[in-house]
């Protein structure tokens, strides 16, 4: 399994790049070379390259490589923490109803349908401008939109096992819905969740830094991804390094987590590969 | 035909009504009261009982959903609490710019998109297919609105050859599709991802295929043997991908408004957010999650006229 993994070539670039990503946000305070709020206003929006500010500064002259690191901190919070609720709120709702079918399917099914019908940014902004504007509320809010994915993932692949020999074996045996499901159906959901919930972080950044782009999603002066690339749209024409820095730590990031799922999916699962 | 529509309408039905229900409960997500939420907290006692009974919200749950619902069928939103005019005139006044430029963002995603995924597929494993495998990985990497602060920065602010913000002026033509351009070209390299990969694997799956073979055993041009026999058989996941997209960037579009300062349906919603005018948010996130749902039922349906077989399947099932 780890020779295959060490040369499947997505999965490495993939890790390589979310590790990198990880390290910087779990060791921001060591990494950055200041106070991401830290003010040098004589020396507002300085230049890549300029000494003490390798990426510039913004146009409060904070330092933007700091502002970078510590924002990877919340983006991947955000990303992550939506991700794993919306994976766990999917899994066992569509757990119960691929087990259970009948009108506990209906029910959950016409959820998924309804959910699946708004475009995912329309949702989160709704669900957003109810709860009002915050990191708790934007990760329940882009969890809401990655629910029903997970949720169908989950079902299908239940369906899938759901008659299978094994499981017919458990259950006249006396095992009970619970003990079945947990010790037979989940291990082989697994792999299409594992898989699902890589390209979803990427997905959950790009939500996170839409939102907070917005002014929706984390309160300035948090620095976030999304925050950067806002503070610099007012400065495009004589400071664009701001806005663009912000936007390619998304892109890196993403596609980090892109090729870590897709690497996943040829690793785990080759026949969801298409 | 008839049949085949009216039974993919009548599927429609339930879905509608959960986008009723889950629009009506956008209120009454709100924690705490959410008139006072609406107000706030410097609104008198007589402000707050009389929006709590304009809006209904004394009245029981299933009651105030049965207004809302005999409101909206009526072609009535409500009324906004800003600007105290009507909602659906405001959202009606503001939808076809924003639908010019999710159609306009679809035009380029597949002006795009589906030659760059025939030239990936013709030349399989070459510079050009890594060259779009990597142009499709940071398409869709990177957020819309980035894409457009990029554009909108090179083009309009350094180069200075299209306008960086608004919705050009009403009654010229020339001005309303220059400042068409930026937004839909952001909206369209977003969406380019997902067609791009789609034609480019739809197109692998039918190059093998034995009418190919055939076709170029006879001699036809390659040009042919692709556009004429390969595209036509490799359209269905193409087209559904295609109206996906739609959905997404009609999505997309709310957010690009913000950033090109557009007249449309987003800028509508997002201000509306930030003053906390829910009929204007409900009454926006209706219009477009309905004209979603419908987007996707011409999908579901445009794959009988592209493949009968499809027609034929649905046919039987009922």
């Amino acid at each position: 399994m780890v020779s295959r993994a060490l040369r499947n070539t997505p999965l490495v670039l993939g890790g390589v790049i979310v590790v990198f990503v990880v390290l910087m946000a779990v060791l921001a305070p060591l990494a950055a070379p200041m106070d991401p709020n830290y003010q040098e206003l004589e020396d507002r929006l300085s230049g890549l390259g300029t000494p003490g500010h390798v990426l510039g500064t913004d146009q409060y002259g904070r330092d933007l490589l700091s502002r970078l690191i510590y924002g990877a901190r919340v983006s991947l919070t955000a990303g992550v923490f939506a991700v794993l609720l919306g994976a766990t709120a999917g899994l066992v709702l569509g757990l119960l109803a691929g087990y259970f079918g009948g009108w506990v399917d209906l029910v959950v099914g016409r959820v998924f349908d309804v959910l699946l019908s708004f475009p995912t940014i329309l949702l989160a902004l709704a669900i957003v401008a109810a709860l009002g504007p915050s990191m708790t509320n934007l990760i329940i809010a882009i969890a809401i939109t990655t629910t029903p994915n997970f949720g169908r993932v989950a079902r299908s692949a239940i369906l899938s096992v759901r008659s299978r020999e094994y499981i017919l074996a458990s259950e006249s045996f006396g095992s009970s819905d619970t003990y079945a499901m947990v010790r037979h159906v989940v291990p082989n959901v697994m792999p299409a969740v594992i898989v699902t919930t890589s390209l979803g972080i990427g997905g959950a950044i790009q939500a996170e830094a839409t939102l907070s782009f917005l002014g929706l999603g984390v309160s300035p002066p948090t620095a976030t991804w999304g925050n950067i690339i806002n503070d610099g749209r007012a400065y495009l024409d004589v400071a664009p390094w701001i806005s663009t820095i912000g936007g390619l730590a998304i892109v890196i990031a993403v596609v980090g987590f892109s090729l870590v799922g897709d690497g996943l999916r040829d690793l785990l699962d080759p026949r969801l590969r298409r | 035909m008839a049949r085949l529509i009216l039974g993919r309408l009548v599927a429609t039905i339930p879905t509608i009504f959960g986008v009723l229900v889950a629009v009506f409960l956008i209120v009454h997500l709100i924690p705490g009261d959410p008139v006072t939420a609406m107000l706030g907290d410097t609104a008198t006692r007589e402000q707050i009982t009389s929006t709590r009974a304009a809006l209904g919200l004394d009245d029981p749950l299933v009651v105030q959903f049965g207004s809302y619902v005999a409101q909206v069928f009526q072609g009535d939103l409500g009324t906004s609490l800003m600007s105290r005019q009507p909602v659906t005139e405001q959202v009606m006044a503001r939808l076809p710019s924003t639908l010019s430029l999710a159609i306009a963002g679809v035009l380029v995603s597949v002006l795009i998109g589906v030659p760059l995924g025939i030239l990936a597929s013709a030349r399989r494993g070459g510079k050009i297919d890594f060259a779009a495998l990597l142009a499709t990985t940071v398409g869709e990497a990177a957020p819309s609105f980035w894409i457009g602060l990029i554009l909108s920065s090179v083009f309009a602010l350094t180069l200075g050859w299209l306008p960086a913000t608004g919705g050009g002026d009403p009654g010229d033509q020339v001005s309303i599709l220059r400042a068409l351009v930026l937004p839909a070209v952001a909206l369209g390299l977003a969406g380019m991802a997902l067609v791009a990969r789609i034609t480019r694997s739809s197109m692998l799956e039918v190059l093998d295929e034995d009418y190919v073979r055939t076709a170029r055993a006879k001699g036809a041009r390659e040009f042919v043997v692709v556009v004429k026999h390969a595209l036509r058989n490799a359209a269905i996941p193409i087209v559904t991908v295609v109206g996906l997209n739609f959905g997404a960037l009609l999505g997309g579009a709310v957010v690009m408004e913000t950033v090109f300062a557009r007249p449309g349906v987003g800028t509508l919603l997002v201000n509306a957010i930030l003053s906390r005018d829910y009929p204007v948010v409900q009454g926006v996130t209706l219009v477009v999650a309905t004209l979603f749902v419908l987007v996707n039922l011409l999908v579901d349906l445009s794959y009988s006229l592209l493949d009968p077989r499809v027609k034929n399947q649905m046919a039987g099932r009922r």
